[in-house]
Order: C-alpha cells, then sequence, then structure tokens
C-alpha cells in the first residue's frame, strides 16, 4: 500500500542488488532519508530521490519512472482532452452537488403527496432548484399557511436530497354542522318505502307503504308525550322507484376512426431542462390528437432522479357519414341506454330492467324502465305563520 | 572555574541512544526502534548490526527488514531470536 503523501507528491521505485545494499542502508541513514530496505525494490519520495541521485556515487541502484500524481501529469501532460475532460468532470461535481436532486417526503398526513409536492414546489422546493437559493424556513411557513390543517413540516437537506417532515394537526375531523331552524322530511318523488331511519322527529310512514312526491316521511312537530315543540327533522328514507330512459339513434350518424397512437416525438428531462431526442412532426395538423406522457426515473422502485423521459404519441381521428345498419342501431342504443342508466342510478342499487326497443322510419327507439332503490327523503323546512 | 564560550557558539545536543520493542505478536514478529544510530555494521536477512554512540546492538533472527529514519533512528523489523548489547562502537 502506498503511503498518501508518496503518491500526491510523487515517488519511485529503487532497486538494488544484495552486495549494495549496506552502502544504501548508510547512506540514507546520513541523509536523513526515510526508506524501508527489506528484500527487492522499495519506495522513495521523489524529493528524497534528487538528494539520493546526488550522492550516489559508486552504489549500483535502478531508479523507475516518476509515479503518483506528478508522474500520471507528466506522462499525459500533451493530452490536453483528457485534462480537459477533468476539469469538466470536476465542475459538474461541484455544480450538480448543489442541486436539489429528489424531494422525499414522510410523516403523519392523510394529505395525498402530490399535493404536498405541488405546495413545496409553489413554495420553490422542487427537483432543479439550487439549494443556496431557498430558504427552508420560508418553505415551511409557506406550507402550513397553505395547508392549516398541517400542525408541523420540517424541510432538511441531506446531500442533494431534501427530507420534508409532515404532521397534521390533531382534531382536525370536521364536525357535523349544526342545522338551525325546524324541517320535516318529505318524498322527493312517488316510491314505495322500503327502509326508515329516523335520528330525529316522528316517522309518518313505515315500510311498504305508497308515498307521493311531497309526503311528510319524518315530521319535525314533536308529540306531547316528547315534550312537545318542533325541531329539525332527521333521517334516512329508502323506497323503491322507477325511472324510464328513452334513447333515440337516427339511422344517419358519423363514425369516427381513430388510428394507431405512434410515438412522435422522445425527449429527457435533466432537472426540469428538456433535452430533445428526437421529433418526427413538424407541426400537427388538423384531425391530429396528441398524448403527452411523463415518466419518471426510480431507482430500485425507491429512489426518484431528477430524470424523466417525456414520450409524445399522435393519432389522427377521421369522422366521416354513415348509414347505420339495424344491427349498428341497436348497439349504439344499448351503449347510450347503459350511460344514462348510469346516471339515473348514481347512489342507488338497481332491481329490476326492462328493455324494449322498435325501428322507426329514421332510426331505432329502446325504451327501459328502471326500478331501484333510492333514498327519497329531502328536507322541507316548516315555515313560521 | 568559569566556563568560557566563544561568542555566537552553542552547546550541540547531546543524541542520547534509546530502545523500543514491541512484540507485534503475529507469528512470532517483533519490532525494535534505536535512535541514535551512527552507522550499520552489517545487514542481511539473519543479522543487523547497528552502531551507536557508546554501544553496538545486534539482531539476529528471521526474514529482517530494516526501516531508517530522517532522525537517524533504525527499526528493525522480523521474526527477532536473538538481540545483543555491546558497549564501545569496536
Amino acid at each position: 500500500m502506498v503511503k498518501s503523501d508518496f503518491f500526491i507528491f510523487g515517488y519511485r521505485k529503487i532497486s538494488v542488488p544484495p552486495h549494495s545494499r549496506l552502502r544504501l542502508a548508510n547512506l540514507l541513514l546520513r541523509l536523513g532519508i526515510s526508506a524501508q530496505l527489506g528484500e527487492g525494490d522499495f519506495l522513495m519520495r521523489e524529493r528524497d530521490f534528487r538528494r539520493f541521485r546526488n550522492h550516489a556515487e559508486g552504489i549500483e541502484y535502478t531508479a523507475s519512472e516518476l509515479y503518483g500524481i506528478p508522474g500520471i501529469i507528466s506522462r499525459n501532460r500533451w493530452r490536453y482532452a483528457s485534462a480537459v475532460a477533468l476539469l469538466l468532470a470536476l465542475i459538474l461535481n461541484i455544480f450538480l452537488s448543489g442541486l436539489v436532486w429528489d424531494v422525499r417526503i414522510s410523516g403523519e398526513s392523510r394529505l395525498p403527496e402530490y399535493e404536498i409536492r405541488e405546495a413545496l414546489a409553489e413554495a420553490g422546493l422542487s427537483v432543479g432548484r439550487r439549494f443556496d437559493s431557498l430558504n427552508m424556513n420560508e418553505i415551511e411557513h409557506a406550507l402550513v399557511k397553505s395547508y392549516p390543517k398541517i400542525g408541523w413540516v420540517t424541510v432538511n437537506r441531506r446531500g442533494t436530497v431534501a427530507y420534508v417532515e409532515v404532521v397534521e394537526r390533531e382534531g382536525t375531523e370536521e364536525e357535523p354542522e349544526e342545522k338551525l331552524g325546524y324541517a320535516n322530511v318529505v318524498a322527493e318523488r312517488d316510491g314505495v318505502i322500503d327502509e326508515i331511519t329516523v335520528k330525529r322527529g316522528v316517522a309518518m310512514v313505515k315500510a311498504g307503504d305508497v308515498v307521493r312526491a311531497g309526503d311528510v316521511l319524518i315530521s319535525g312537530v314533536l308529540p306531547e308525550e316528547a315534550g312537545g315543540g318542533l325541531c329539525y327533522a332527521e333521517g334516512e328514507v329508502w323506497a323503491s322507484v322507477s325511472d324510464k330512459i328513452t334513447v333515440e339513434v337516427k339511422r344517419e350518424g358519423s363514425d369516427t376512426e381513430r388510428s394507431e397512437p405512434a410515438l412522435s416525438a422522445l425527449s429527457v428531462k435533466i432537472f426540469g431542462f428538456s433535452l430533445n431526442i428526437f421529433k418526427k412532426y413538424g407541426n400537427y395538423g388538423e384531425g391530429y390528437a396528441i398524448i403527452d406522457d411523463e415518466e419518471d426515473c426510480v431507482l430500485f422502485d425507491k429512489y426518484r432522479l431528477p430524470v424523466s423521459i417525456c414520450r409524445t404519441y399522435a393519432y389522427r381521428e377521421t369522422t366521416e357519414s354513415v348509414i347505420y345498419t339495424d344491427d349498428r342501431l341497436v348497439e349504439i342504443a344499448l351503449v347510450r341506454t347503459r350511460a344514462a342508466l348510469a346516471t339515473v342510478l348514481c347512489g342507488g342499487d338497481l332491481l329490476k330492467l326492462f328493455t324494449d326497443g322498435r325501428y322507426t322510419e329514421d332510426g331505432y327507439i329502446m325504451q327501459s324502465t328502471v326500478v331501484y332503490m333510492a333514498e327519497v327523503g329531502r328536507d322541507a323546512p316548516i315555515l313560521a305563520e | 572555574m568559569t566556563k568560557v564560550m566563544k561568542r555566537g557558539a552553542s552547546e550541540r545536543p547531546k543524541i542520547i541512544p534509546t530502545l523500543e520493542a514491541e512484540l507485534i505478536g503475529r507469528g512470532g514478529v517483533s519490532s525494535f526502534s534505536v535512535s541514535g544510530v551512527v552507522c550499520i555494521g552489517e545487514l542481511s536477512e539473519e543479522a543487523v548490526l547497528l552502531i551507536c554512540h557508546g554501544g553496538r546492538l545486534r539482531v539476529t533472527g528471521e526474514r529482517l527488514d530494516l526501516v531508517v529514519f530522517e532522525n537517524r533512528s533504525a527499526e528493525i523489523r522480523g521474526k527477532i531470536s536473538g538481540v545483543t548489547l555491546t558497549y564501545g562502537k569496536k
């Protein structure tokens, strides 16, 4: 193992035949030069070698070329590209080590990570920014101000990564709003009561009753036994209701054909700077749709790198007039009926579905009767006379 | 009696030879450090003779290495079997 001062200041390997070793040892002792004289070669610092060389008359020895950093520089002094590359590497290392390579968020918070990242980016902390241009205190204050639910946040730098720890404020669950005034729960639409749950007030219907829109389901008028007076009636009333869905499809229509998406541009983003690799289309003309996809690079499924790959896909959509066949008419009607059904059933459970269709002069009509279970109660304030 | 010194002269410091020995404990390897070495009388893998002010030190053993230092110290490393101290340089 070569000593560090030997490597930094340069050294040579000296070989001496056995019969000259004693004279060499005495010379080194006299000159005050450190050396280990074992079997074989030994190492001598360059500055000591210059002194030794001047006094070594009569001693047989062989000296190697100069090793260490001075030797490397001497042998490569005409290779300018190596020197430039080394200098460039040094500058890049110094520059890049001052940038934010990754932002890692941890802590106890129910806020989605992407929201915290967006808030941090607005406050100035994002991949590619210089650490010395960031004020961590200001970023922490900005984050707490943006989200009142955050009780405590700290931003620390370790190397080129910014670690953000977030802790939510305790007791931030939203309390239910206290309802003011007096109200009944009335039926929003006609139906047959399936289930009624009263939280406050008096139930006026039971399961199996047929109700019409406007009928009082839960009354806000309290009986004498319960103390009398008025209250804001609350509860859940579920009933079986029915709806009609009618879909009409004209025989003359249009079809949109979409081509297979093709990769039209590829670029690499490093620290927010975009480097274009290739771009196939100069301008996207009419009829083209574009999909931009950005994929972050992650190391070992854990560490995000400040590099992302951006791909742009282009596909063409062409629309042309067509005359639908009978089968196509039914197919389109079914799709539209399903979409309408999803809207009607929002929050409800489907019980029965009757569908009927007929062809007309213009196209096709599909009619569906839907029976489903839904919540039918709505608040109706009791107005004081 | 008053000691008279020439103007500008100073007392030459005395070189006091010292001896340190350490057993490294790996396969019987040990090391001897000696300071105040004037010259080396013998140097081989089996024997090393150091001549100091006031005496000589002969070290025998196997696979002996000699390390010389800038301050006229020397260190002998190896499997040392014997050390002989003799007063006088001859």
